[in-house]
């Protein structure tokens, strides 16, 4: 604005009065026109120029514009048959403010945003002040910690990746607030405060990604699971690849665990009750979903993605599986954009969203749960 | 009648849609191949090459960002073809090509396994297969978006990214009176232009960068004086009578040619209009023509460069280069000083406009000078 | 001119004169009846195109009906009545539509008369076409002509109107039928004949807004000035035009003005109706005429020689026979061809050419004869006045016989010289006489037939005012610049000298003597007058006889003498008297004489030379001839 002021009284030169006008031809409107008027006028008085009311010796126009680069402050003077133009442009805050959530229902929580891609994230407490962020990155592992909600502490540590894939997916996973391990591409990384925060990659041999109690084999190259799923009892159990798979908790809601929801390569969502057919298959569904314990009843219930693709916005519904049919619960949630990840909370009553907001490009984690009122 | 089906196939399609005609999915998914059509005739796929024909250059370009890993600041290639997302893996000059998979790409494996182009397709032909859903993509012209989308055809949209403008040929009798050229610029009804021609897909243009880009195409007057063109004109004595030429198997172009003479025609300007066959003839006998010039880049300073490099030899201005640093402003100045005199008139922004199938997920618009973003594009699996 | 050129004159005329007549019959009445099916056809095709115009009117009325009820133009007009309708989606409509339904202009019109969509003009989409918002029943206008503007110029369409109207606002569908060359394709024409239409889009004749079926018209601009006129008055027109020098280019043209809406002219149909077969007739008309002609002239050749051999010789030789009998052959025959007139005629001048000669001879005998007469008793009277006395001498001396010899020396020598004097006398008579019978051949040389005049009266100035007699006065009128003729001035003047001496023995009491010149027709005229008692016709009759005199003494040959000599010279004299005022000789003589020979003479016997009278010169008589 400094700049502005300074531009706008050079070209005034001589001219006593001059009027001040301001116009918008943004269209995000993340700037206060009303405080950048006050701004400039304060700017201009330092500079021994107010404006005054019509008529007057020159003419200031000044226009909020948008170009690649963020926002301009665009100033055209006129001054008798002069003409003089003036661009400065004009820094924005980063910060966006947290979108609220429908209530009742789904509720989600914004953890955090940044610009560069997060393909998971743990929230840890280590103690009753003091928690743990993890954000997993493609290329490195983040930690942050806060203390009584005050960021303390920043760390990364590279991680190493053995495939390159386009469609990169990691897993977090904790075994306590000290450490961490990172399942991505082929390799593990386990995290860990020793002192300081350090990260050990290996590879990944037999490619499984611990999910709760059982273990998912992975395509290490690719974005899905190769169906083969591993229980505590070293059984497994095959599926068609998935990129996704929900079971319900049987201590939750009494059913097995062999009856399993996986959202198939071929977009369909297909619910197998112990059987190598599928019982049935559900429309609409996204290739993303969680088993979640609302607290709302017994019955298995899941959080699933919407269709579409990454250039959409995307939603999460909460559906109740019913025998073997699924019957949607509630409202959709609406995100700002595509959710790239989604994995269960540790607790089981919640889950992890990674999305992208579609119109300020940041990568956001949030905490998604589900309430019980209607 | 036309409307009635039209509207009827639209709800169709819309229904098939929302059916799950095309599955429900959001992570992408590897396989298939993805169909492309593209009305160029490429004949040779050298990136170094040169050709007349700018479809053919554009399509190039495309199909260079497919093929190579690494992209120049002006926009060439370095590497070896092959060495991007992408590979060939049968080629028909000026008819059809494949492309295959890298496997091994190390920035990630593509999810298609291959992409298949077909060339020298109509517009017509490609609207007809998107509608069909013969093709997975195309590029169809900016006026038939509207209408593309009423049909059920996915169209996305790019910022405006192509300039069409009018340049006055040098050493003319017509283009070197400044009184013709204002005439003629303060005739045109952009506005027209792009609500019924383009049917409101792009801008009208005063400057030469649009407003995304150096946010000051709003200083630049883009409205039709017809009345001060008229009064410019009387004042000249001989009246010369304009031609006007666009490039031959431009239909857009033709009929922003056309419009233009309409709009002259109202100041009392004299303007035909007249096809340029390609090549340009070396000694041309318009007086003016239309270009179209895509943005190399989104960076308004890289943006303009361009544009000054492809206007010089069309008219005749000097092409002093703009500093790295330049600021917002400077750009703005230099735009000024290009346009004043009216030697080039910037008429329209166009973006581009792309149409999709109904199985393609995660197209991105690419920005001004980036390529296809097909290594990201996944196919969506068809319903048996 | 000769009786066969006239008779083929006259039969090449009557000739011509026939056939011309038949001829020119002829063309006019193919020149009616081709002017007549003309206009027959001419009608017949401006009532074809009236009707096709027509028709195709209906035509357009029922497509553009068409456009309106469509349902899609229905969604059109609903879309469009809602408050900030998008226009501009329909923009390249009409296109489409106008192909499916075969129009060549289709403009929909906003109910503020903004043109949506334009087929004729795609980029005029805005533009405003306020007079169709002009309240108005298009349904009873039905079909028009109008100038439509197009982006390759004006063009003229043969247009109608149709109205959606939804709520309070309008849709006008307006939409029409090129009127041109494909229009004119579709008439049928008759051979001979065309169709051309002047499209009156410009403000001046444009050549190239004359268009037949097959496109523009060679030598359009022939047909500005009847354009122009049909500009100034719209109305139905004929005339014609050679388009070159050569007849058979005429054409005949009806203009049938076209009118728009508003009566203003936009078009002119001209049906063409080439005159060429119509000249080739008159042309075949007129080769056959001629050729009837030359076949005529040679016809009327071969039968004016025919007529000629079997009319003209023999009246030509009748015609040279007759003009050998003026020549004096009275011998003269022709030969008689058949029977008929000719024949018959020839027959009678021979006839009458034998009795001509035969009375000629008889004549010549008679005259012979009475010249005989005469000369005998001119002769015996000369001859007793010397003789009478000749015989008293003798007596005398006979009688002195018987006288003293003194008494018979005196009458001896009175008597020989009486005797001597008569027997003079006697020889002088002999030698008059013999001079007239061998009157000598002119010696021709120029002579001024004046100076021998003044010559003459030189000569009687003395006689004229001789002491004893009454005078005589003399006028002369002599013609100046008088030729000289050829002609022996010596002979001349002695017929002069008669002439003179005759008029003198006629003025007895004195008188006037008149000598006149004159030249006439190349001859030379002398007239020699007298106030004399004059003669009567008898008397002029026989004047020129030799021998024959009305004077008491002479021997008559004078005024023979002076038709000899006339005649000698080619010419001619002629005689005019009347008793009691006098008389008048005429002579003529010719420049140039022809002079007949000696051969060609009428034998004449010579006259006794009267006393007193001036001798003949003596020369030689013609071979043949004796005085």
């Amino acid at each position: 604005m400094f700049t502005l002021a300074e531009k706008i009284s050079a070209a005034l030169g001589t001219s006593h009065t001059f009027a001040l006008e301001l116009n918008e031809v943004s269209t995000v409107a993340a700037i206060d026109p009303a405080s950048i008027r006050q701004t400039l006028e304060d700017d201009l008085a330092l500079r021994g120029a107010k404006p005054a009311a019509a008529p007057a010796d020159a003419q200031v126009q000044v226009t909020i514009s948008q170009n690649l680069a963020g926002f301009v402050l665009v100033a055209e003077i006129r001054r008798q048959d002069a003409q003089q133009v003036a661009v400065v442009p004009v820094a924005t805050s980063d910060e966006l403010p947290p979108q609220p959530g429908p209530e009742p229902g789904i509720q989600r929580k914004i953890v955090w945003q940044q610009a560069v891609p997060i393909l998971d994230f743990l929230q840890v407490s280590a103690d009753s002040h003091r928690m743990l962020l993890y954000f997993l990155e493609p290329d490195r592992l983040v930690a942050y910690e806060f203390d009584d909600g005050a960021q303390v502490l920043r760390d990364a540590q590279p991680v190493a990746r053995r495939y390159p894939s386009r469609d990169l997916r990691g897993h977090l996973i904790a075994t306590d607030a000290m450490h961490v391990s990172a399942f991505l591409a082929g390799m593990r990384c386990d995290a860990s405060w020793n002192p300081s925060f350090s990260v050990e990659c290996r590879e990944n041999a037999g490619q499984q990604w611990p999910m709760g109690t059982v273990s998912w084999t992975s395509s290490p190259a690719r974005n899905y699971f190769q169906g083969s799923i591993t229980f505590s009892n070293d059984l497994q159990a095959k599926f068609p690849p998935f990129f996704s798979s929900a079971s319900p908790s049987p201590e939750t809601t009494g059913l097995s665990s062999s009856r399993r929801i996986v959202a198939g390569l071929d977009g369909q969502a297909e619910l197998f009750v112990g059987n190598a057919e599928p019982a049935s298959n559900f429309e609409g569904w996204g290739s993303d979903m969680v088993s979640i314990a609302s607290g709302c009843g017994s019955a298995w219930q899941v959080l699933v993605t919407g269709s579409g693709d990454w250039t959409e916005k995307d939603q999460i519904q909460l559906y109740e599986i019913r025998d073997r049919g699924a019957a949607a619960i509630g409202e959709p949630f609406e995100l700002t954009g595509p959710i790239l990840a989604l994995w269960a909370g540790e607790d089981g009553r919640s889950a992890r969203v990674i999305s992208r907001n579609l119109e300020s490009g940041m990568y956001e984690a949030s905490m998604v749960s589900v309430s019980c009122s209607n | 009648m036309k409307l009635r089906w039209s509207l009827f196939l639209a709800a169709i399609s819309i229904a098939v849609l929302l059916a799950g005609g095309a599955r429900a999915s959001r992570r992408p998914r590897y396989g298939g191949a993805l169909r492309v059509e593209i009305g160029a005739v490429v004949r040779s796929l050298d990136p170094a090459g040169t050709s007349p024909d700018t479809e053919e250059a554009e399509a190039r370009s495309e199909i260079g960002a497919l093929l190579y890993d690494q992209r120049n600041s002006d926009g060439t290639f370095a590497g070896v073809a092959g060495s991007g997302a992408f590979h060939i893996a049968a080629w028909e000059s000026g008819k059809h090509l494949t492309l295959a998979v890298n496997e091994n790409y190390h920035a990630g494996r593509a999810f298609l396994d291959s992409i298949e182009i077909e060339m020298g397709r109509s517009a017509k032909d490609r609207l007809l297969d998107l509608e069909v859903g013969k093709t997975d993509f195309a590029e169809i012209p900016p006026e038939e978006a509207r209408r593309t989308s009423e049909r059920g055809v996915r169209v996305s949209t790019s910022k405006t990214q192509e300039l069409v403008a009018l340049v006055f040929v040098p050493g003319r009798p017509a283009a070197e009176n400044p009184r013709v050229r204002e005439a003629l610029g303060r005739s045109i009804d952009r506005t027209a232009i792009v609500n019924f021609i383009l049917q409101k897909e792009g801008e009208p243009a005063g400057g030469l960068l649009p407003q995304w880009s150096n946010g000051t195409a709003f200083l630049f007057s883009t409205s039709a004086d017809a009345g001060g063109a008229k009064d410019l004109w009387s004042q000249i004595g001989a009246s010369p009578r304009i031609v006007l030429g666009y490039d031959s198997g431009d239909s857009l172009g033709q009929a922003i040619a056309e419009r233009i003479a309409v709009n002259a025609r109202d100041a009392g300007i004299a303007l035909s209009v007249e096809p340029i066959a390609t090549p340009a003839p070396s000694r041309p006998s318009y007086d003016a023509r239309l270009v179209r010039m895509p943005m190399t880049s989104s960076h308004p300073r890289e943006a303009l460069a361009s544009f000054q490099a492809a206007l010089v030899p069309l008219s005749g201005l000097d092409a002093v280069p703009l500093s790295a640093a330049a600021s917002s402003e400077q750009i703005y100045e230099r735009e000024r000083s290009i346009v004043s005199g009216y030697r080039v008139v910037p008429l329209v922004w166009l973006p581009r406009v792309y149409g999709l199938g109904a199985r393609v997920r995660d197209w991105k618009v690419p920005a001004a000078g980036e390529g296809w973003p097909f290594a990201d594009v996944w196919l969506e699996q068809e319903s048996q | 001119m000769t009786f066969r050129s006239r008779l083929f004159w006259v039969f090449t005329i009557a000739l011509l004169l026939s056939v011309g007549v038949i001829a020119a019959g002829v063309t006019v009445v193919a020149r009616r009846a081709f002017d007549e099916l003309n206009r027959q056809h001419s009608e017949a095709l401006v009532a074809q195109f009236e009707g096709e115009f027509q028709r195709r009117g209906q035509d357009v009325v029922h497509r553009v009906q068409g456009i309106a009820d469509a349902e899609g133009t229905v969604r059109m007009a609903i879309d469009l009545s809602r408050p900030k309708a998008d226009v501009s989606v329909y923009v390249n409509d009409a296109r489409g539509v106008s192909q499916s339904h075969q129009l060549d202009f289709l403009d929909f019109v906003s109910t503020d008369g903004a043109i949506i969509t334009s087929n004729e003009w795609p980029a005029r989409f805005g533009y405003k076409m306020d007079w169709l918002t002009q309240p108005q029943d298009w349904v009873s206008v039905g079909s028009f002509l109008m100038k439509v503007d197009t982006q390759d110029g004006p063009a003229l369409g043969l247009m109608a109107v149709s109205t959606v109207r939804v709520g309070d606002r309008d849709l006008f569908i307006l939409g029409g039928e090129r009127l041109g060359k494909e229009f004119l394709h579709s008439l049928v024409l008759p051979a001979g004949m065309r169709a051309l239409l002047y499209m009156d889009l410009d403000p001046n004749f444009q050549p190239t807004n004359l268009v037949d079926a097959s496109g523009s018209v060679a030598d359009g601009d022939r047909l500005a000035s009847f354009i122009e006129q049909e500009r100034q008055q719209p109305q139905e027109r004929t005339f014609r035009i050679a388009w070159t020098p050569d007849p058979a280019s005429a054409e005949a043209f009806h203009a049938l003005p076209l009118l728009g809406r508003q009566k203003e002219l936009l078009g002119v149909l001209f049906v063409g109706s080439s005159q060429q077969e119509m000249v080739k007739l008159e042309q075949r008309i007129r080769d056959l005429a001629l050729a009837v002609v030359a076949m005529g002239l040679c016809f009327g050749l071969l039968l004016s020689w025919w007529g000629a051999a079997r009319v003209t010789r023999p009246v030509r030789e009748l015609a040279e026979g007759a003009r050998e009998v003026s020549e004096g052959n009275w011998g003269a025959r022709v030969q008689v061809h058949g029977r008929q007139e000719i024949g018959q005629l020839a027959t009678a001048f021979n006839r009458m050419t034998t009795q001509l000669t035969e009375q000629r001879e008889q004549l010549v005998q008679a005259e012979r004869v009475a010249a005989w007469r005469e000369l005998a008793r001119r002769l015996a009277h000369e001859l007793k006045n010397p003789l009478f006395p000749l015989q008293t001498t003798v007596e005398n001396l006979q009688r002195a016989k018987g006288q003293s010899p003194g008494q018979f020396e005196e009458v001896f020598k009175e008597s020989t010289g009486i005797l001597l004097s008569e027997i003079e006398h006697l020889k002088n008579i002999v030698g008059r006489f013999s001079d007239f019978a061998k009157m000598p051949q002119p010696e021709l040389g120029p002579v001024n037939v004046n100076e021998v005049v003044r010559g003459v009266v030189k000569l009687f100035e003395a006689q004229f005012s001789a002491v004893g007699r009454p005078p005589i006065s003399t006028e002369l009128h002599l013609a100046e610049n008088l030729p000289e003729i050829q002609a022996d001035a010596a002979l001349l003047h002695r017929a002069i000298e008669n002439l003179v001496l005759n008029a003198m023995d006629a003025m007895p009491a004195g008188g006037v003597l008149m000598l006149r010149t004159t030249e006439q027709d190349g001859s030379v005229d002398l007239e020699v007058s007298d106030t004399g008692g004059g003669l009567t016709p008898e008397e002029c009759d026989r004047l020129f006889t030799p021998y024959y005199t009305t004077k008491q003494h002479g021997t008559g040959l004078g005024l023979a003498i002076v038709q000899s000599v006339v005649s000698d010279h080619g010419g001619r004299i002629s005689v005019e008297s009347e008793t009691g005022v006098g008389t008048s000789f005429h002579l003529r003589l010719p420049v140039k004489p022809h002079l007949r020979t000696a051969s060609s003479h009428p034998q004449e016997p010579a006259a006794p030379v009267a006393a007193g009278q001036p001798e003949p010169k003596p020369t030689e008589p013609p071979a043949g001839e004796e005085a």
